[in-house]
């Protein structure tokens, strides 16, 4: 009896983790989706501020980030504190500096992380008109990485979530 | 490093602002101007003229000079700009921006131009950096002059000066003083408007002017000057319009017109004597017609600035200041 109840607690145990290992891969394509939408959305309201309120840009990073989540809203805020700190690099390479950091905290791929870091040439540094093209370049890149993330979820979500609570019940009879 | 440079230092690249603070040549209280050219030598004007500084600050010839590469002129223009450019356009197109302090960057590059007309530069490969420098008191000894002590006001009055004769420095000091009032000569202080067209008179940064007018001044930055007289008419209900450099057939509609409605103005115009003036037809006519009453002379007799003449134009008189010094005057 003893050894039923301890086999079955280690089977439990087994899908139980396996199962969430198929659920932690299936949310984070859920998430990179919503944090690619999330850095979309950010950067139509950059042009926005760059638009109409025509902000300084550490202004404007600061007036996004307030209306983001973590780590996005990180992504603007620290790049908005070295710009008005008096860091000595340029803004892409501060740009780029906060967008590594988010990196390790976020559901964004290598690939994501180019188009991110991509954001940043010329920022503030040229008129208006070409900075809006450059936000509108990254956008396009955006709008083809967010197709295929979307399309990766549709496909793999569910996949797995089976093969996690799957993979855990094979594990467990192979085991028994 | 003095005060002044520290405001423009904030706004140079790392590197050039190094090389000031290691140099050797005149004091940095005496700089005029800092240039800085792509791929050419770095070069400072001051009072003692044009001079060149090597990497380590050393006073060298233009061969030996440090030349700034685009990474400083990229890193100056993001300082200016506040990493902001698309920001900037009403200053790309003018060709300069003003920083804290009143000091005027001016901007060279390729035009773009579209119908006819420069809208904004690009390629921006030289910058000249201007220290404005503000002279208190160095209208205060001629106050009295322009003053209509029987109507109590100021008399339309025109300043007249070459190019860098210092017809600014006064007409600042000159409307600082109409503005905060003269106990000694007997007034509280007038409701001044200056139309500052190029942002030289007051200096403004995001409209604050940076250099003092006066209390009670009212500065409209970076606004065509025919245009801005009339703005200030109606809305500032002013007692005296103060502008530079007049000259175009606009700005001679405009001072008619705020004659008219009983407001002084105070202005200047290029040229070494009044006659010179004359040959241009419509300060000719403003003279002919005696709608000035007072004009002071600048010249380079004794340094830039000095006062050479007054000329009462009403009564057709005028004194050399290159003797005489001026007397107090009583109550208003």
């Amino acid at each position: 009896m003893l050894e039923l109840t301890c086999k079955l607690t280690g089977a439990l145990c087994i899908i139980a983790a396996t199962a969430a290992f198929g659920e932690t891969k299936a949310r984070a394509l859920a998430l990179r989706v919503r944090q690619l939408q999330q850095f979309q959305r950010s950067l139509k309201l950059l042009s926005a501020e760059i638009t109409f309120s025509r902000a300084l840009l550490p202004y404007a990073f600061q007036a996004v980030a307030r209306q983001l989540e973590p780590p996005l809203s990180e992504l603007y805020s620290n790049a908005a504190d070295n710009l008005l700190s008096g860091d000595e690099r340029s803004a892409r390479e501060i740009w780029e500096s906060a967008a590594a950091d988010i990196y390790p905290h976020s559901s964004f791929n290598a690939a994501d992380m180019e188009i991110i870091a991509g954001a940043g040439v010329s920022l503030g540094a040229t008129e208006q008109e070409s900075q809006l093209k450059q936000i509108g370049l990254t956008l396009q890149h955006l709008e083809v990485a967010l197709e295929a993330a979307l399309e990766q979820k549709q496909k793999n979500e569910k996949m797995w979530r089976y093969l996690g609570f799957a993979g855990g019940a094979a594990l467990v009879i192979l085991l028994l | 490093m003095n005060r002044v440079m520290k405001e423009v230092g904030n706004f140079l690249p790392h590197r050039i602002r190094s090389i000031l603070g290691r140099s050797t040549g005149p004091p940095m209280g005496e700089i005029e101007e800092i240039r800085l050219r792509l791929g050419r030598p770095l070069a400072l004007h001051g009072r003692s003229g044009e001079f060149f500084l090597s990497e380590s600050g050393m006073i060298v010839t233009a061969a030996e000079a440090y030349r700034p590469d685009g990474a400083d002129l990229e890193k100056a223009l993001q300082l200016l700009s506040s990493s902001s450019l698309y920001a900037f356009a009403e200053e790309l197109r003018n060709g300069y921006i003003t920083i804290p302090g009143g000091h005027r960057v001016g901007l060279c590059g390729q035009a773009v131009v579209e119908k006819g007309r420069v809208v904004r530069l690009k390629h921006i490969t030289g910058l000249n950096y201007r220290i404005a420098r503000q002279i208190r008191g160095v209208a205060l000894p001629y106050v009295k002059f322009f003053l209509d002590y029987r109507r109590r006001r100021v008399c339309h009055s025109l300043l007249v000066a070459p190019p860098r004769g210092g017809k600014t420095t006064f007409l600042r000091d000159l409307a600082r003083c109409l503005s905060d009032g003269v106990k000694e000569l007997g007034f509280s202080g007038f409701k001044v408007a200056v139309v500052d067209e190029r942002s030289e008179i007051a200096g403004s940064f995001q409209g604050i002017p940076q250099l003092d007018v006066g209390e009670r001044t009212d500065v409209l930055d970076a606004c065509p000057k025919a245009e801005g007289m009339m703005m200030l008419l109606r809305s500032m209900g002013p007692e005296v319009i103060v502008t530079d450099e007049i000259g175009g057939s606009e700005d001679i509609a405009a001072i008619e017109e705020v004659i008219h409605a009983g407001v002084t103005v105070v202005a200047t115009a290029h040229g070494s004597s009044l006659a010179e003036l004359r040959a241009r037809p419509g300060l000719r006519r403003l003279l002919d017609e005696q709608v000035f009453e007072r004009a002071a002379i600048l010249g380079f007799s004794r340094g830039a600035g000095t006062v050479e003449q007054l000329c009462d134009l009403k009564k057709e008189s005028s004194t050399s200041m290159l003797e005489r010094s001026p007397k107090r005057s009583r109550q208003l």
